[in-house]
């Protein structure tokens, strides 16, 4: 009978998790049409400005006339029934085909985001995960001997670090690393020709990638990470079951990894679920800053261009990315907290 | 304790020790730039790719609109084909793969194109008519080629009379229909494709990567990621055969680096040796980092004082109350001009070239158009010391007071109903950051003078459609943009044929005003005049710019100063005012190719295969004679009789020469008279005593 409730609860905790998947991703979807109706900038209006002001007006104005009627109707912008046009907008949500990049025209835009992805998770996936591991271990260990000297230095140290904007942390490593020590590149993806992928190619990306990286992590890691970890760390140690634990006597490295360890993940795991759910949004400052190739520097120039096509294909991977994150971390949270039941 | 002290103390010198070393060991010129291997420095020169990141860096299909810019990845400097380009110091055509100018029929419907001979692109196929008739029948047929819109408007048919002559027919009468296939202004989108390469392929998916390049390079490298491309000098360029040219830098790379602090940093490294502009803090920190750095000048002040493009304030003329031709005069006249213009000195005492008008004030326009203007300016409010509408807050007053405006109680200004008048500034942000400086300046000048005033700044998506679509009030904008001393496209824009219902902008060209009939009549005649007719395109440009001045429908300021800063540490030979002035330091322009032209290596780094210094000089090509077939007989004798001339006036010039040679002897020989003259008196009784002594002898023997 308990067996068999359990199957029932199992499969309606499921159930009920993926309705409220779909109904997100709806949801979102829908706002981003809506947000996108409103948007007061427009592709073509962006082109023409561009056309003129870069030919000082040296352009027939007969011809930019005739121009700007023709590229309504290639970008497909020349209005028409909004809810068609939302029925149009959600087959290409639901196909990931978002039509062309106006910025790399007859290209598909997710096309574009596609060949950007490596890039940014690379960075964004390497750097999250390192961040949160080591942040969750200072933190814990911080926590675990908060009397201690280092701890409190590894405390002051982070509280210093913690209000830096990732983006002025981002100008610092530069000026020190790339500028008065110089042994990182300023800026950019990669700095050698790439016959074909070699080991000093790989090395060179991993080169180029390390002060983005560390732009990144050194607030992340420092920051948020350790700070939470080791507030909720000090917060377990004053548990009724941690005192328990060291009054039975059980090896502090026991009651570390078993007591104070598994009890800061569960929410700590949450916190990483979202941010590598994010991961596929990108970094838009890091990449501007480090001219780094990735999905936020195309959601800039998308931005910047009126490519609603573009932004759309990077957003809507983002909600997808992040709802599925979410989606797994709601079905795997049972197995991580034996205190979460399947209702 | 002491122990693990000692131990941590090591640790930390065996860390410090490899940092300090790499500091050393490494080059400061080249740390850091994607070159291949073994290629030195001093082989490259390095310029800015202003447009940042190429989203896709294999795509050189620019026909398609709403790609990169062509300027940034070295596309329009080194390896497109252009027909002519203008000189940016004296508006004067270059003929380039073009062998003279266009010439055109009586009814301007007919025109010729004349291709020089002898040019080919680099894998060794001519340059021909049929290349210019493909990319004309090309723009025909597509649609989604930016050309398309121009093709379409103006050519009924292109074709080739034979391998160097183009006939383009057009629908309508059209003077200057070669000016789209020029270089006027940062680059051309009428570049000519290589028939034999785009031929049978789809004009829109098509790449063209490798780009086939009629450039001094062909692209060696692109960064995956879009940051960097780099060129490599093409040893068989048709202009080092046609016109002995040859650039220097075996390599030129086009860079990214990021944000301005990066570029600054990277130039005061000598990584960067030219780029577009810097803020000036950016500048600044340049400057007092690298003794290296020139600008527009040799010494201070660097900065670059005639951008194409006017900036200033824009009014919408379709919005209350700024279509009354007294507001809008009453707010210029608000404005003290100095606290503006000295706003924007530079720490090295850069001064923007103010302009009452809606042209840039290069030195040539000046003297056509702002010093013969000047008395009828003065009479329109112009105050002549500072060449700018003069301020008087008095007469502003008054002209607002005449149309209904009132002081409140607490001495704002009230709209004639009686409601608080408060105007936005639409400004630019992310982008122009020179722009929205000036709308807070100009705001300051209005909340002065009892206005209420806010500024807001949007990004360049929004920018541009509010500008285009007439969404503001009043915002921050190019007034005019100007190369050219033939004004009609700079002017034409103000015509109400050219309103755009789809993009009304701030409504001026439907703007009625008394004078409008007077003032489209006027455009239209420039329009028909043949680019030829200086004078009379002048005299109605002059006309135009008054009507103009008399409605003030925008603000204008001066085209902002650019810091386009030129590192002499590896490469000199970079233009300069007012020694060296061939060109402007537009690295981002397609003009930009005449000056890597010009570079030489200085010897600061090492060189391998960068030549040394260019001996020759930009071509200043006389345009050929083309003329009608029945005069082809009278120009072959006159011809005949220019050889015997010249073979005549050879001679004159051989006997002049030797002329020289003998008054420069007899000026040897005077000189050496005259030092004979300082010779002392004891010297020369010595030397008198000396001949006595030799007759003495001679006579004895």
């Amino acid at each position: 009978m308990s067996l068999r409730t359990s199957k029932k609860d199992l499969i309606e905790y499921v159930v009920t998790r993926t309705i409220f998947y779909i109904a997100t991703i709806f949801t979102s979807v829908t706002l981003i049409y809506v947000l996108f109706k409103f948007m007061p900038v427009d592709a073509v209006e962006n082109i023409i400005f561009q056309l003129t002001s870069a030919v000082g007006g040296v352009y027939d104005p007969e011809s930019v006339m005739e121009l700007r009627r023709n590229l309504y109707e290639m970008f497909g912008l020349s209005g028409g029934n909004p809810i068609e046009s939302y029925i149009l907008f959600l087959q290409r949500v639901f196909t990931f085909n978002f039509g062309p990049a106006f910025i790399s025209f007859p290209t598909p835009a997710f096309q574009l985001v596609l060949s950007r992805l490596p890039w940014t998770i690379g960075l964004l996936l390497t750097s999250t995960i390192i961040t949160w591991t080591l942040g969750n271990l200072l933190g814990l260990i911080a926590g675990y001997f908060q009397n201690r000297k280092f701890a409190k230095v590894l405390e002051a140290v982070a509280i210093i670090i913690y209000p830096i904007p990732y983006y002025v942390m981002a100008l610092i490593l530069i000026l020190l690393f790339a500028f008065l020590i110089p042994i990182f590149p300023l800026g950019g993806g990669m700095s050698i020709i790439p016959e074909k992928i070699t080991l000093d190619v790989i090395l060179n990306i991993i080169w180029h990638s390390l002060l983005p990286a560390l732009s990144l992590m050194i607030p992340g890691a420092l920051g948020w990470s350790f700070i939470s970890a080791r507030t909720l760390a000090i917060e377990t140690l004053s548990k009724d079951y941690t005192r328990y634990a060291w009054i039975r006597g059980l090896p502090s490295r026991h009651i570390l990894r078993r007591y104070v360890l598994k009890n800061i993940l569960v929410p700590q795991t949450t916190v990483l679920a979202l941010s590598l759910g994010g991961v596929f949004s990108g970094a838009v400052l890091t990449e501007v800053i480090f001219a780094y190739p990735g999905v936020g520097m195309l959601a800039y120039r998308a931005t910047f261009s009126g490519d609603l096509n573009t932004l759309m294909a990077v957003l809507i991977l983002s909600i997808f990315a992040v709802a599925t994150s979410v989606f797994l971390l709601d079905l795997l949270y049972p197995l991580i907290d034996p205190r979460i039941k399947h209702r | 304790m002491k122990k693990r002290r000692y131990l941590v103390s090591i640790v930390i010198l065996l860390l410090a020790l490899p940092m300090l070393s790499v500091k050393h060991n490494i080059n400061p010129v080249s740390a850091q730039l994607p070159l291949p291997p073994g290629v030195p420095r001093g082989d490259v020169l390095v310029v800015e790719n202003h447009w940042g990141t190429y989203i896709d860096p294999t795509d050189f299909n620019f026909k398609v609109p709403g790609k990169p810019a062509t300027g940034g990845n070295g596309f329009q400097q080194l390896c497109a084909a252009f027909l002519w380009y203008i000189n940016t110091t004296t508006g004067k055509p270059i003929n380039w793969l073009a062998a003279g100018p266009p010439e055109y029929s009586d009814d301007f419907k007919t025109v010729k194109f004349y291709i020089r001979k002898g040019a080919y692109w680099n894998d060794g196929t001519p340059f021909t008519a049929h290349d210019v008739v493909f990319t004309i029948e090309t723009a025909l047929k597509t649609e989604e080629w930016g050309t398309h819109a121009f093709a379409e408007t103006w050519i009924e048919s292109a074709r080739a009379l034979d391998d160097y002559t183009v006939e383009i027919h057009l629908k309508k009468p059209y003077p200057r229909f070669h000016y789209a296939f020029t270089v006027i202004i940062y680059g051309c989108s009428w570049w000519i494709v290589p028939k034999h390469i785009w031929e049978g392929k789809d004009p829109v998916s098509f790449k063209f990567y490798p780009p086939l390049s009629i450039g001094p390079y062909n692209l060696k490298s692109v960064d995956p990621a879009g940051n960097w491309f780099l060129w490599e000098r093409e040893e068989n360029w048709w202009a080092t055969k046609l016109l002995g040219l040859k650039p220097s830098p075996k390599y030129v790379l086009y860079i990214h680096q990021g944000p301005d602090e990066k570029k600054a940093l990277a130039m005061t490294r000598h990584e960067l040796d030219c780029l577009r502009t810097l803020l000036p803090e950016a500048a600044e920190m340049v400057i007092k980092g690298n003794p290296y750095i020139i600008g527009w000048r040799r010494t201070a002040p660097f900065a670059w004082p005639y951008d194409a493009c006017v900036k200033g304030i824009g009014f919408n003329v379709m919005r209350y109350p700024y279509n009354i031709t007294e507001v809008r005069r009453a707010l210029t006249f608000a404005i003290n001009f100095t606290n503006i213009y000295e706003a924007f000195r530079g720490v090295d005492g850069s001064l923007p070239s103010v302009t009452p008008l809606p042209i840039v004030p290069y030195p040539f326009a000046w003297k056509a158009y702002f010093e013969p203007l000047k008395d009828e300016l003065v009479e329109l409010g112009l105050d002549p010391k500072t060449w700018w509408w003069k301020y008087d807050p008095e007469y502003a007053e008054e002209l607002l007071k005449s149309v209904g405006f009132k002081r409140g109680a607490d001495g704002k200004w009230l709209l004639p109903n009686g409601e608080p008048w408060k105007i936005v500034i639409t400004g630019p942000s992310g982008f122009e950051m020179e722009s929205a400086r000036l709308g807070f300046l100009t705001a300051e000048e209005w909340r002065r003078f009892g206005i209420d005033v806010e500024v807001e700044l949007v990004e360049a998506g929004v920018f541009s459609a509010r500008n285009a679509k007439g969404e503001e009030d009043v915002g921050t904008r190019w007034p005019g943009c100007s190369l050219l001393l033939d004004l009609t496209p700079h002017l034409q824009w103000l015509c109400s044929k050219y309103y755009d219902p789809l993009a009304p902008g701030h409504g001026w060209n439907i703007f009625d005003f008394p004078r409008r009939e007077e003032l489209d009549s006027l455009i239209e005649e420039m329009e028909m005049t043949p680019t030829t007719d200086t004078d009379k395109l002048i005299e109605l440009a002059r006309k135009v710019l008054l009507i103009w001045a008399e409605q003030m429908p925008n603000i204008c300021y001066f085209p902002t100063p650019f810091y386009t800063l030129q590192d002499t540490y590896v490469w000199d030979g970079w233009p300069t005012y007012p020694d060296n002035y061939y060109m402007d330091p537009v690295s981002w322009w397609a003009q930009h190719m005449f000056v890597i032209l010009k570079l030489y290596p200085t010897g600061n780094v090492p060189t391998k295969e960068a030549l040394p210094r260019p001996g020759v000089e930009l071509p200043e090509e006389k345009p050929p004679v083309t003329v009608p077939e029945e005069l082809t007989e009278a120009i072959s004798k006159l011809s005949s009789d220019m050889t015997d001339v010249k073979s005549s006036i050879d001679e004159v010039t051989t006997k002049v020469s030797e002329l020289s040679d003998t008054v420069a002897t007899l000026e040897r020989k005077v000189g050496e008279l005259t030092t004979l003259s300082t010779i002392t008196y004891a010297e020369a009784a010595i030397i008198v005593i000396l001949i006595i002594g030799l007759v003495v002898v001679a006579r004895r023997k």
